[in-house]
């Protein structure tokens, strides 16, 4: 489920933040469900357990997660996921892409919208 | 946990090391790269006890380490040429263990060497460059150290073995809050474990970070001009390297990067677009081979 690019410019601890939060977001982790100790994750992304609860913290503090004392640590139950300037600047960079791809391909906007639009509501449907 | 201060090491003539100043808190793993010769093995020998620093001091648990069997005791030493006695069996090396360090555990080395699977009835002459790097893992993880001091650990493991001795040192950080100080080459794998970066050169510490500060802080950008590039780019602020490919400049900026967006801005530009560099790209920024200026970490 995770992958960490240890060369990215991404810090690992943002990119266990990322992939927890897209996790939540695609249903792979529900709420109330139990997310690995540090040392599990650690051994499973072989990274450095400091980095990963500091990933945990991170997104305790974003209300993402809690951690209940002697049972571990849980996606909560009603996460609202922020508005994050930096993703936000992260997807229009790859709208960007595809856009200039599309023109190379001959695509046109009103094609483009229309598989955004499907793409939207595939996600729906889920 | 390790303080280095103002340590100054001379070997035949020559100062190796040049007023080194480094620390690592207990429970961080700290790694230390460098080119061949750069003075990591040096450094590495006087954390260990094995050289004494001409000047300076070097501390491990608050004390001395030069002469100090106590703080001995507490460190876990995988150098870069294992020597032990060629003639012994693994088995009757157990037993020098077992009287050297008090901590020694035979049942914590059965349970590692599940993973490594050394044959305890051969000879250490018999063993291979790889097999000796596993055993002296082994041996030093049997010891419950406090700190862990590894010099090129990975070099020669195949990648299975690597992953899994990683695996095995990191989890000694969680349990146990081992300090580990490692120097290696081998810069994808310092890039997943370590807090702490630093870069040897010449004997002197050339740039000291945490990974995650050094990320932040030194970006690559791809930048195309739709009209001639601005003569004086290289002195924009924060511009440490500029790299040419036709119309596409390639330019390492550190700590202002976007002040040096924001001036970008003023021009029509075909392409700005952000490119990961890796600690390697980094390291070979600083080393400054394939570039004229090399200034960029310091």
């Amino acid at each position: 489920m995770f992958n960490i690019d240890a060369r990215s410019s991404t810090p690992i601890y943002e990119q266990i933040m990322g992939q927890i939060k897209e996790a939540i977001m695609r249903g792979l982790l529900e709420p109330g469900e139990k997310l690995p100790s540090v040392r599990e994750m650690s051994t499973l992304l072989t990274v450095n357990p400091n980095t990963v609860s500091k990933a945990y913290q991170e997104l305790e503090r974003e209300k993402a997660i809690e951690t209940i004392r002697g049972r571990g640590t849980f996606v909560v139950e009603n996460y609202q996921p922020r508005m994050d300037e930096e993703r936000m600047q992260g997807i229009k960079n790859s709208l960007r892409k595809a856009v200039v791809e599309s023109y190379y391909l001959g695509i046109g906007p009103e094609e483009l919208s229309a598989m955004l639009e499907n793409a939207f509501k595939e996600l729906d449907e889920r | 946990m390790i303080e280095i201060n103002n340590v100054t090491k001379i070997l035949g003539g020559r100062e190796i090391l040049k007023d080194i100043n480094l620390g690592v808190t207990k429970g961080k793993v700290f790694g230390l790269i460098g080119e061949n010769g750069a003075g990591k093995t040096t450094l590495i020998k006087c954390l260990t006890g094995i050289f004494l620093p001409d000047q300076g001091s070097i501390k491990i648990l608050g004390e001395e380490v030069y002469d100090n069997l106590k703080v001995k005791e507490q460190i876990g030493y995988v150098a870069d040429q294992n020597k032990f006695f060629p003639d012994m069996k693994i088995k009757e090396l157990l037993r020098f263990y077992q009287f050297t360090y008090p901590k020694f555990s035979i049942d914590r080395f059965v349970q590692i060497n599940e993973i490594l699977e050394l044959d305890i009835q051969k000879s250490v002459k018999k063993l291979s460059k790889g097999m000796q790097t596993r055993l002296s893992l082994v041996l030093n993880l049997s010891i419950f150290p406090e700190v862990l001091i590894l010099d090129e650990p990975t070099s020669g493991l195949d990648p299975l073995v690597k992953r899994q001795i990683t695996n095995l040192l990191l989890e000694e950080v969680e349990k146990r809050g081992v300090t580990i100080f490692i120097s290696s080459h081998h810069l994808s794998d310092l890039e997943r474990i370590c807090d702490n970066i630093a870069i040897i050169r010449r004997g002197k510490i050339q740039y000291h970070n945490s990974l995650e500060a050094m990320k932040r802080n030194v970006r690559k950008l791809q930048v195309a001009f739709q009209e001639a590039a601005p003569s004086n780019l290289k002195e924009w602020p924060g511009v440490m390297a500029v790299e040419q490919l036709g119309k596409v400049y390639q330019l390492v900026i550190k700590d202002h990067v976007q002040e040096f967006e924001a001036k970008l801005q003023q021009y029509q530009l075909l392409l700005l677009e952000e490119v990961d560099l890796s600690l390697e790209d980094m390291y070979i920024y600083s080393a400054g081979e394939g570039l004229k200026n090399d200034k960029v970490l310091v």
